[in-house]
Order: C-alpha cells, then sequence, then structure tokens
C-alpha cells in the first residue's frame, strides 16, 4: 500500500515524467479504488494543511469572540440599557444637564440624580403581558402606588426577577417609603444579578434620600462607600463619580 | 445537486467574519445571541449553555467563511440558528434529553438554511477528524507533512529537514500511509457522510 502512496503523492507532487503521469492517470481511470484513495489523501491534505495555516487565525478569532462575550458580560447594564430602550439615555442625557447647569442649593442632590429609567416589559410575551402593559403605563405615568401594586401581581408570574424587583423599590422609594425600599434594593445589592449596580446606585440613593430628610450626616458614609462601590463597567458608573464629588 | 446558490444581502457577515473584524463578531453576538440563548433555556439548557453553542457555532461558521468560497444563500441569522439547534440537539443526545421545543421552528423552514447549516457542521467535523488523525502522528511525520504542505517542493524540505532528497519522500510516503490507516481504521471515518 506504502507502494501506491508513493505513486499517488509522486503524482501529486507533479514529480513523474510526461509518460509516468499518463501512466498514472491511465491507472486512475481503470482502478476505481485507487482513484478513492487518491480522493481520501487529497481531502486530508487540504484540510490538515487548512487548519495548520489556521491556526493562528482561528485563535485570533476566539480571542475576539471572547472579547465580545466578556464586553458584554462587563456591561450588563448595556442590555439593560438596551432593554429600556432610548429611556435610559434620555434620563442619563438629563442627568448630565441638570449637573452642567444646575443653579445649585434649591434642591435635594437626591432630586436632582434620582433620574428613573422607564419601565419597558411589553416585550415578555406570556400569561402576564396585560398586567405588565399596566404596569409599564402606570409607571411610566408616575402613578407609583398603582405601579407597584401590578408589580407586586407582576412578580407573581416571574418571582424573583431581578428587574421587577428595581422598579418596585423605585416605586418605594417615589412614595416615599425609603426605609420599605431598602430591602428591593438591598437584595440586587448583594446578588449576581446584571443589574446588581443598579440596586447599589439607588441603595444609594434611599440613603441620601434619608440623610436629607432627617437632615442629619448619619447616613452620608454609607452613600458614600456604596457609590465607590460602582464600576467604571456600570451604567451609573459617571453618575456615582459625579455624585461622589458633590458629596 | 451544484446548482447555483443566490447571494444573501447578509453575505457581509461572512466577509467580515472572514476578515476576523471585531466589529462583525462583536456586532452579530449583541444582534443573534439573545435569540440564541432563548432558544437553549427554553429547552433544558442553562446560558452557560448558550455561550458554548454559540461559540462553537461561531469558530464554525469562521472557518467555513475562511475557505474563501463560501455562498450565504439565506439570512444570516436562519443559518446561524440552524447551526446552534443542530449543535445543541446533538448535545441533548448525548446528555440523553430529547425534549425540545419546536419553538422556533418557523426558522428553521428555511430549506437553503438548513442545508447551509449542516453542510457547515459537516465540514466542520471532517476538518476535525482529519485534524485529529493528523496529531496522532509522531513528531517527524508531522514535521515533514507540515512542511511539505506549506506549499514548498519536496527538495526544499528535505534541506530544511537537513535529510537527503530520496530520505525525505520515503519519509513522507511512509507518514502518509500511517496517516490513512489511522483514517480509515477508526469506525468515526465511516459515519462521516460522503455523497
Amino acid at each position: 500500500m506504502s507502494k501506491n502512496y508513493e505513486h499517488i503523492l509522486a503524482y501529486l507532487d507533479n514529480e513523474l515524467s510526461a509518460e509516468e503521469r499518463a501512466a498514472f492517470e491511465k491507472r486512475l481511470a481503470s482502478e476505481p479504488p485507487l482513484a478513492a484513495e487518491m480522493d481520501l489523501l487529497k481531502e486530508a491534505q487540504s484540510r490538515i494543511a487548512f487548519q495548520l495555516k489556521e491556526e493562528q487565525a482561528i485563535a485570533d478569532f476566539q480571542s475576539h469572540l471572547q472579547e465580545a462575550i466578556q464586553e458584554d458580560l462587563q456591561d450588563k447594564p448595556t442590555s439593560f440599557i438596551k432593554r429600556y430602550g432610548l429611556y435610559i439615555t434620555i434620563a442619563a442625557a438629563a442627568i448630565a444637564l441638570l449637573i452642567i447647569f444646575w443653579p445649585g442649593g434649591s434642591e435635594s442632590l437626591y432630586r436632582q440624580y434620582a433620574q428613573h429609567p422607564q419601565l419597558a416589559l411589553t416585550e415578555r410575551s406570556t400569561d402576564s403581558e396585560a398586567l405588565a402593559a399596566d404596569a409599564t403605563e402606570k409607571f411610566n405615568a408616575g402613578q407609583y402606588a398603582t405601579a407597584f401594586d401590578l408589580l407586586n401581581d407582576y412578580s407573581s408570574y416571574h418571582p424573583n426577577d431581578p428587574e421587577i424587583i428595581l422598579f418596585q423599590g423605585i416605586c418605594l422609594l417615589e412614595l416615599g417609603q425609603a426605609e420599605s425600599a431598602i430591602p428591593y434594593f438591598n437584595q440586587l445589592h448583594e446578588s449576581n444579578a446584571i443589574n446588581r449596580y443598579e440596586g447599589t446606585w439607588y441603595l444609594a440613593l434611599t440613603y441620601l434620600y434619608i440623610s436629607e430628610q432627617e437632615a442629619s450626616q448619619t447616613n452620608l458614609d454609607r452613600v458614600i462607600s456604596l457609590l465607590e462601590e460602582i464600576p467604571p463597567s456600570s451604567a451609573y458608573y459617571e453618575e456615582a463619580q459625579a455624585l461622589l464629588g458633590e458629596l | 445537486m451544484n446548482h447555483k446558490r443566490v447571494v444573501h444581502i447578509d453575505q457581509h457577515y461572512i466577509s467580515g467574519l472572514a476578515e476576523n473584524r471585531q466589529e462583525v463578531i462583536t456586532a452579530i453576538y449583541r444582534k443573534f445571541f439573545p435569540r440564541i440563548k432563548r432558544y437553549i433555556l427554553k429547552n433544558t439548557g442553562k446560558e452557560a449553555d448558550a455561550a458554548d453553542i454559540f461559540q462553537e457555532a461561531m469558530v464554525a461558521i469562521f472557518q467555513r467563511a475562511r475557505k474563501g468560497d463560501f455562498v450565504l444563500s439565506c439570512p444570516f441569522e436562519a443559518y446561524l440558528l440552524t447551526i446552534c439547534r443542530n449543535l445543541w440537539l446533538n448535545e441533548l443526545k448525548h446528555r440523553k434529553r430529547q425534549e425540545v421545543t419546536n419553538q422556533e421552528a418557523n426558522v428553521y423552514k428555511d430549506k437553503s438554511a438548513q442545508q447551509l447549516g449542516e453542510e457547515t457542521l459537516l465540514d466542520q467535523e471532517r476538518d476535525r477528524f482529519f485534524w485529529q488523525k493528523f496529531e496522532l502522528l509522531g513528531r517527524s511525520c508531522k514535521d515533514i507533512l507540515k512542511l511539505s504542505w506549506s506549499g514548498i517542493g519536496m527538495q526544499q524540505v528535505a534541506e530544511q529537514l537537513e535529510i537527503s532528497y530520496q530520505y525525505a519522500r520515503k519519509k513522507k510516503s511512509e507518514c502518509i500511509g500511517r496517516l490513512m490507516e489511522l483514517i480509515k481504521n477508526d469506525p468515526a471515518f465511516a459515519k462521516l457522510k460522503y455523497e
């Protein structure tokens, strides 16, 4: 058999004389097993040579792929932004404008920074679809008490959904029930949920709110240490840094 | 069998992948991964499974795209999803669970996507199979085959390896014999579909 390979190789490597080549081609035409053997060898050669040539490209590709995935994981708030669409971007822009142009003094820091994302649950196509639509409408219209009740009902379909927890907390905070909001934000803050830093941000805002309501400094250290925990990859990093600057 | 395929407008994804462009890879991930994840999660998988399947599919598509003659004749999404679905079905078979829903079956009714997806996976399977056999060869065989398949003549191969031309040819022939034996003796070889 190895003899055959010698012939096949000499043929493939163009090392046969014209007569030898013609003779070998004649054999190929009349001996299907030999032709099949040559096809298999050609395939093996082309596939292995391809892999050898591509080793580096495949490694580069895999690292690009990892980069895309890692970037997204670090940016989990980005998918949050995607989900809540344009609204959060508008809210962030509004915050930036407030920071730049705020005349200072007349309104609380909490109010300056408490720019909530809009709720957008309509994507979910489940039994709770109508409930999601109602909750979305009420929350975005600022009717936090009704929105809170609807979100409570909705959460029975999606227990422990970190995004629902966040918005439940925001409702309570807006209703002036800061102490009741703490466990919601704290649950996110202590979790590995994708929006855990939203939890951290809102927990900080909640303590800021309490501190302003009580006109005491006691909770400010807590606010600062929470804000410091928000990493650059979070969508709230810039706001957190700006607020830290003010504090 | 070889009728001409019409190039789909999404061919740019294939070209971008073939050029290994980070922004194209990131765009594909962001645009299509959520749907793949949904499919895997609906079918008893976990988020980590979705990431693994996505990566495996992307590598298969990348390798196919690098071969240069690849014409995408269906939407990229349908093609990618078909590949992911097939990979996931295989994985479930390995795990001996088969309760896969048809929630996203509409996508796979695209015949062209199904055919392209299957061809891509088979191509990758063959690449892998032959590569694994090559990996089983000894060091000296790998060196001589690697050199001789890099596009240089046997004379140069012999010079680079500091052996005689005759010996280089004989050695290459022996190595090829060994490789072909490994290929044909593996029961998996018979299972690779050949048309």
